[in-house]
């Protein structure tokens, strides 16, 4: 098992005190608006010049690292031996369309490097390593199938070969017009976005908090106390169950016991 | 790092432009291989053209039509790398098979054609799509077998298929897996092809790694795979092990997003890593597969790293045969480096001829044997991430 | 004459192509060089943005980099290059 340490989240209802007020109320209810993450408090963290470069995707990544480290009791200071692991199902895919755009729109000739090297799906993580000015591991998962589960497997393999003492480990994705309009073709519920980070550690270096978790493949039959359905709350996303994980997380510290699952794979949490 | 117990590798194949097999690509890459051309797949609408690698002698397997062209290429070098390891799908049940499969266009929204009928209002056939969702790499490969482990698709670009490799060696190691199918895929695409033009880094003829001449990098496409497996699962199933995985190093520079760091820090990491890993120094290395794009960019900063750490170690630049495959590369460029091991022969570095004096190395410039135990694969990605892996020759 | 509308659309789109936040048209310098920590701090993946936004609000084409180093100097040398081949 491996300690969370610290979380941070740049969702559409907000941060992770949203999140608990919001599960504090009866029946948690969608947004009246589009699932949309408003980055702007980004700017307490970083300076608004710096921010030039930094997209959509990579201004939630950046928003909801910062917290979970705050979170964690790290700010200015960093953890040592940090490591970097972002899972997403779609990837960057407001500059991804931003860069078909471009071919479409002005032709091949004109396409923009700037928008295409934008949209190589390892940049949000690389500018977080560069934004932390931290040279260090940092890989990205992209997949629809159990991106978050399979993210927290290699943030524990990463830990327990000593790779690193510390593991960011977020999740992203991003909604767009394309992404909404072929959900709603598809008979989908409204597609959302959102980034929920969580510090890690090998529980022996943990860093106050209480909270362990573990990948595990569910047992047979097993009923599953989830906490949320993170689709009524940010919309449905590829790494939807970074949502669900966090709000167990803040379940499971008020002394409810409760799981997190995704596509039948099961994260347990429990008190240390 | 602390030392790390071997891997074993029970198969290694691959697919590209020199060959739809490792022991075709081997033979051809030896026999002086064949230049880039210019696309089929898809028209070029850059004002010079660009010629690429694409890989040749390949049809689909039956029933794989539903898939895009990178998991087409994916499945005939897995299917390839169990029949070369006499390994049939019912000897892996009950065992729990991990994917693990390093990609950069195979994971991404490419939805041109689709998208340009959506801005027009046009019909929205949604096959596009379909093809999309299933076509995911790793869960696509791990569906169609059936395999019960982990199934991970790493997006690191450039590094993707080393670092697949390196991570799916820690889940043998971490009892996680019995096997892992390890490796990446790439099929060249249009959006790269215009995405790398536009950039400025693609060479208008042959591509000539570390050569004074060299013009930039002509892209490729294709798939390797490593079959890893733990002790218990090699003796299960009888087999032979041509070469073992040893250390995996990876480190992101913090410096820029498109250039690498001009005195290579995240590469030195990501090697020192990987050697401690290994525990090895950097004069057990017998031989380096070099990433070699043959960019202006890439190569000096390979250069500075291998003058200060392996100044007379031979190094290797595939990709004149290869092209840049992207995801793929750092996979196909392992199984390279298996069979380098095992045949102990290297093959020339394609394109090269003149020793730039700004780098002051020079690739193995014509095929020469080598008895090397070990030998280091090294990837540079976009983003500045740097991955390097360690394989050691199975019967050393 | 036509050199001051050039100057002024280069750095109108600069700015927005660019997305130089913190900039107005008024702050570019001429002869300020584009690159670097003393000038307008551009890199080297703006150098290619901008050679894609040369083609497309100019027409004019930058084949390499090769050809472009001089043009790309400043704004005044940038506006020279597209004048002289519009």
């Amino acid at each position: 098992m491996i300690s969370l340490s610290g979380m941070g989240l740049a969702a559409p209802f907000g941060g992770l005190k949203e999140l608990r007020a919001a599960l504090d109320t009866d029946a948690p209810s969608a947004p009246d608006h589009k699932y949309r993450v408003d980055t702007t408090s980004l700017t307490e963290f970083v300076p608004a010049r710096r921010l030039r470069r930094v997209d959509h995707f990579t201004s939630m990544t950046l928003l909801a690292a910062y917290r979970a480290l705050y979170d964690a009791g790290y700010g200015e200071t960093l953890p040592e031996r940090m490591g970097i692991v972002l899972c997403t199902g779609y990837g960057p895919s407001e500059t991804t369309f931003d860069f078909l755009d471009s071919i479409i729109d002005f032709g091949a000739g004109c396409a923009s490097p700037l928008a295409f090297s934008h949209s190589v799906h390892n940049i949000p993580a690389a500018m977080l390593a560069m934004f932390l000015k931290t040279p260090c591991p940092c890989t990205t998962l992209c997949q629809l199938h159990r991106p978050v589960f399979t993210g927290l497997l290699t943030a524990q393999t990463w830990l327990s070969e000593e790779r690193v003492d510390t593991v960011l480990l977020g999740a992203v994705d991003e909604t767009t017009p394309l992404l909404e309009h072929t959900s709603n073709q598809l008979g989908r519920n409204p597609v959302g976005e959102g980034a929920a980070f969580f510090v890690l550690q090998r529980q022996e270096e943990r860093t106050g908090r209480t909270i362990r978790l573990a990948p595990a493949e569910a047992p047979k039959g097993l009923a599953a106390r989830e906490v949320l359905q993170p689709k009524v709350l940010c919309g449905d996303m590829p790494v939807g169950a970074a949502f669900a994980l966090a709000a167990t997380a803040v379940r499971v510290e008020a002394g409810i016991a409760a799981e997190c699952m995704e596509h039948g794979a099961l994260i347990r949490v429990e008190q240390a | 790092m602390r030392p790390v117990s071997p891997v074993a590798v029970l198969g290694a194949e691959c697919i590209c432009a020199a060959g739809p097999t490792l022991d075709t690509c081997m033979e051809s890459m030896l026999q002086g291989g064949h230049g880039p051309a210019s696309p089929t797949l898809f028209a070029c609408e850059q004002p010079e053209p660009f010629p690429v690698f694409e890989a040749a002698d390949f049809t689909p397997g039956p029933g794989e039509d539903k898939y895009s062209r990178t998991v087409q290429l994916l499945l005939h070098t897995t299917r390839m790398a169990f029949a070369k390891a006499g390994i049939t799908p019912d000897a892996l049940e009950g065992l729990r098979v991990g994917v693990c499969i390093g990609t950069s266009v195979g994971a991404s929204l490419n939805f041109l054609d689709y998208y340009k009928r959506q801005k027009q209002n046009g019909d929205l056939e949604l096959a596009a799509i379909h093809t999309y969702v299933r076509s995911n790499p790793a869960t696509a490969l791990a569906r169609r077998y059936g395999f019960t482990g982990p199934a991970q698709a790493v997006v690191n670009a450039c590094s993707s298929g080393t670092d697949a490799i390196g991570m799916g060696a820690a889940w043998v190691r971490q009892n996680l897996c019995d096997l892992v199918v390890a490796g990446g895929a790439d099929e060249l695409s249009e959006i790269s092809y215009n995405g790398f033009a536009r950039l400025m880094i693609t060479s208008p003829e042959q591509c000539r790694p570390f050569d004074k001449n060299r013009k930039g990098l002509n892209l490729g496409e294709g798939a390797g795979v490593l079959l890893l497996a733990s002790e218990r699962t090699v003796a299960k199933l009888r087999g032979s092990v041509p070469a073992q995985v040893l250390g995996y190093g990876t480190c992101s520079d913090a410096h820029h997003l498109t250039a690498p760091h001009p005195e290579a820090f995240g590469l030195e990491r990501a090697v020192n890593d990987a050697l401690a890993q290994s525990g090895l120094g950097c004069g057990d290395i017998g031989f380096i597969n070099v990433h070699g794009t043959g960019t202006a960019n890439n190569d000096p900063v390979e250069g500075f790293l291998l003058k200060k750490l392996f100044k007379d170690t031979p190094f290797v630049a595939t990709k004149g045969y290869t092209g840049h495959t992207l995801g793929a590369a750092g996979a196909m460029e392992a199984v390279l480096t298996v069979a380098g091991l095992e045949q102990g022969i290297l093959p020339a570095c394609h394109g090269f001829s003149e020793t730039d004096p700004n780098i002051g190395l020079a690739p193995v410039a014509r095929a020469t044997k080598t008895s090397a135990r070990f030998a280091l694969s090294q990837s540079l990605a976009f983003g500045g991430n740097n991955s390097a892996i360690v394989l050691k020759r199975g019967d050393a | 004459m036509r050199e001051m509308n050039i100057k002024e659309k280069l750095k109108e789109v600069l700015i927005s192509d660019l997305n130089l936040v913190d900039v107005t048209p008024e702050e570019i310098r001429d002869d300020e060089p584009l690159f670097g920590d003393d000038g307008l701090g551009l890199d080297s993946l703006d150098a290619v943005e901008i050679i894609v936004i040369v083609q497309k609000h100019f027409g004019v084409e930058i084949r390499n980099m090769e050809e472009g180093k001089d043009a790309l100097r400043s704004l005044v040398s940038l506006a020279k290059f597209i004048e002289e081949r519009q």
